[in-house]
């Protein structure tokens, strides 16, 4: 068990395909709603799958309220997924009882995990153009500069004013697990004293060509572990939480959501694009998230899976739940917040540890929606099928697996 | 639990040439990079290749499906495997990429393709090498690297801070070693959005490179009888709010306390400092803060010129960092100054306002 400060979640806030804030997300929760429709963004009529979970509706409009409150102005100018990550962060101050003047010294850091952050408004000149030229031509300047992925986080340091580290981790589909590992460990250091970490990523034609192009996207829905199960739908959106030295936290009075116990990962070493089919990494980041937290494989209630719904990731990650859980692996829930969202690629892991404190906080199981038919390669016996169901959750586990053969695992406990 | 991590090895990829010797040599005799058409210096253009081919003979394939940057970067740590001190058991060992604009050239192509020929010939091939994580993924698989593995993108922080979190997964214990470091390609897309933008890198030679560090506890190095080359002292990251988000604006006030406060966490006295190795393009305004700091002028080295200017060129400083505090003899600069002190500081400044320091220290014989 690693030594240092404890870690506490005081605030957090979403932006999802199945609701914007966490009020609608968690309401999408518990009905087990999917925010899987026909791609808007782009003409997607010569893909092999024209299906994505968008965030619908008008982000800016929707954060109104949190940005006032907040002092973050959240804003339509620098994009969408910077849009997704600033309404989030402003979500999550608001949440959290904290204004942008409060994070202005140097122990206040922003850790952000994204893929494609900023990908959108610079591909799309690039692809609507004729030739190369005409995007030297066309782009702007802003577009440009947005493009790479830490682009995002500078838009969130200057909106939030803040004054301490800013890190930008992309490590694929992984990036936000990583990135809120990251400030656990700042925290616990005593480097920071308080950290917003989270992931944003917004919808690209360059991801939804990609894995259209690996046949990895299913046409219709993501089934996660069920075996009609024919590929991920991409997704987009993010979250951000405030992380906060549990002392620090207290004297302040703020409550507390959740505390950061554990955090694990490694590499594969084996395939860039396909996990070990023994599951032999996912055990490995789940173990080390354990081990880390100093909890007991068999004080864990829940765990919120990868859970991408393409053939070979959900079969690998039951066995790797195996290997760790041993004989209790029957008896615990697991369950994909993907059957709802889509995948969110760099953010995934942000939404999906928001979806395990809600589950904390509201005594209720997360499903995987449109869960149906047994696989026999999968050795789990409980999905949360049929929909959301009661239960009570004091520690539970949050995987991200990532191109690269890049896993990490967060281990929650509740307050 | 602390322990104290060194640098052993060097995986050096630059103009000046690949790996520890070759760059000492030309570093030593003055040499400068090679420039490129449009003024930017090669950083082994038509080496990297047949560099790969050599240092990784049974993975032909897999070298076939890289894109440049993941080749780059997968060259550099086989030169710091190959380095005299090994990596010892790589299975143990994490591994911290940094790289501000990823593979941006094949991000390119791969939108290119897309564009002319439609969605349904998308080559599935590329699409993987298009992650920034890409190239520390292919260095997991051809070094057998299972540690934690992160790829960190912000901006011309990056290679330091990638260094950095190496140190402190050593220190800290989370794991005994790392190979860390940076990486950064250069071509015909990059240096039309340097010309499109205008906005940062005024004043400076564009150039690519990589370098990787192997970072290890002083027991594990002690324990495998390898070298400790340098030891790594202090890393330290603020943010100094800029106007606009997306430039780079120099803070002096901001810069003078984040090295004061780097130093006084490295438990160094300014009169340690030897040597600076700063951002190029920022490098008089940092000079400025250093001696309000240092109360003198330091050598500094003139590496902007040499490699050519890249974001993650903080791990390559980091390694010139390492040469310089290992051998007394190396000049800091093709003036022929050398190192007055046991320390070296590197200094990174970034566009949103990141802004970085290093403290690297000798070796005590």
């Amino acid at each position: 068990m690693s030594a240092g400060n404890a870690v506490v979640i005081t605030g957090f806030g979403v932006v999802t395909p199945i609701g914007i804030g966490r009020s609608p997300f968690v309401a999408g929760l518990r009905s087990g709603s999917c925010g899987v429709g026909p791609i808007t963004l782009f003409d997607a009529s010569e893909y092999r799958s024209q299906v994505a979970a968008e965030v619908r509706g008008d982000v800016v409009e929707a954060a109104r309220e949190a940005s006032a409150a907040s002092g973050i102005p959240v804003s339509g100018r620098y994009g969408r997924a910077a849009q997704f990550a600033m309404a989030a962060v402003a979500e999550a101050l608001q949440h959290a009882g904290l204004h942008a003047n409060d994070l202005s010294d140097v122990d206040t850091g922003l850790a952000f995990g994204g893929s494609t952050a900023g990908t959108l408004e610079a591909e799309a000149v690039l692809l609507g153009g004729e030739d190369d030229d005409s995007f030297w031509r066309e782009v702007s300047e802003l577009q440009l500069l947005l493009a790479p992925v830490g682009s995002t986080s500078d838009v969130l340091a200057k909106v939030t004013g803040l004054r301490g580290p800013v890190t930008t981790i992309s490590t694929a589909c992984s990036s936000a697990t990583n990135a809120i590992g990251q400030a656990t460990r700042w925290i616990r250091s005593g480097r920071c004293s308080r950290v917003i970490a989270g992931g944003a990523d917004s919808l690209t034609r360059l991801t939804h060509a990609g894995f259209n192009s690996l046949s990895l996207v299913d046409r219709t829905r993501p089934l996660p572990f069920d075996a009609r199960r024919d590929g991920m739908v991409i997704g987009e959106g993010a979250a951000f939480f405030v992380l906060e030295d549990e002392s620090r936290a207290r004297a302040r009075g703020a409550e507390l959501y959740g505390r950061v116990l554990g955090y694990g990962a490694i590499a594969e070493a084996h395939h860039l694009v396909q996990p070990r089919g023994d599951g032999e990494g996912a055990a490995r980041a789940m173990g080390l998230a354990l081990a880390d937290a100093g909890v007991s494989p068999d004080r864990i209630d829940y765990i919120n899976a990868h859970g991408t719904a393409t053939p070979h990731n959900d079969a690998a990650e039951g066995r790797g739940i195996v290997t760790v859980l041993g004989s209790r692996a029957p008896s615990v829930p697991v369950s994909s917040t993907k059957s709802q969202v889509g995948h969110l690629l760099g953010a995934s892991g942000a939404v999906e540890l928001a979806a395990c404190v809600l589950a904390m906080n509201g005594g209720f199981l997360p499903p995987t929606a449109g869960w149906a038919e047994r696989d026999p390669e999968i050795p789990i016996e409980d999905f949360v099928a049929g929909g959301a169901r009661l239960g009570q959750v004091e520690h539970c586990l949050s995987n991200s697996f990532a191109f690269g053969g890049n896993d990490a695992s967060l281990c929650l406990g509740c307050v | 639990m602390t322990a104290s991590p060194v640098i052993t090895s060097l995986g050096l990829l630059t103009s000046l040439g690949a790996g520890r010797q070759a760059v000492t040599d030309a570093w030593r005799e003055g040499q400068m990079g090679e420039p490129l058409a449009g003024g930017a210096i090669d950083g082994g253009r038509q080496a990297v290749s047949v560099k790969a081919r050599t240092l990784f003979p049974e993975q032909r394939g897999m070298l076939r499906r890289m894109d440049r940057l993941s080749r780059l970067i997968s060259v550099s740590a086989a030169l710091a495997r190959d380095d005299a001190s090994g990596l010892g058991d790589p299975e143990e060992l994490g591994l911290a990429v940094g790289t501000d604009l990823g593979p941006l050239e094949a991000t390119w192509n791969f939108l290119t393709r897309l564009r002319e020929k439609g969605p349904s010939l998308a080559n599935p091939i590329d699409f993987p090498n298009l992650v920034p994580n890409a190239g520390a993924g292919y260095v997991g698989i051809l070094l057998g690297l299972q540690g934690p593995s992160q790829t960190f993108c912000q901006h011309e922080l990056c290679g330091e801070e990638a260094v950095a979190w190496a140190a402190d997964g050593v220190r800290t214990g989370w794991f005994p070693g790392a190979l860390a470091g940076g990486a950064e390609e250069f071509g015909e897309v990059r240096a039309r959005a340097q010309n499109a933008t205008k906005c940062s890198e005024d004043q400076q030679v564009l150039g690519e490179g990589s370098a990787l560090v192997l970072v290890e506890s002083q027991k594990r190095a002690s324990e495998r009888g390898a070298k400790a080359l340098a030891r790594h002292l202090a890393f330290r990251t603020e943010t100094a709010t800029p106007r606009s988000p997306l430039v780079v604006e120099v803070d002096v006030d901001a810069i003078e306390a984040l090295v004061a406060r780097t130093l006084e966490s490295a438990g160094g006295r300014p009169g340690d400092v030897g040597v600076a190795l700063l951002s190029a393009p920022q490098q008089p305004a940092i000079d400025e803060a250093l001696q309000r700091v240092l109360g003198r002028s330091v050598p500094a080295t003139d590496h902007g010129l040499r490699f050519g200017s890249f974001p993650s060129d903080g791990a390559l400083r980091i390694g010139l960092a390492t040469l310089l505090l290992s051998d007394r003899t190396l000049p800091v600069n093709a003036s022929g100054e050398l190192r007055d002190g046991p320390l070296a500081l590197v200094v990174s400044v970034a566009r949103g306002g990141g802004l970085c320091a290093s403290v690297l220290g000798e070796v005590e014989a």
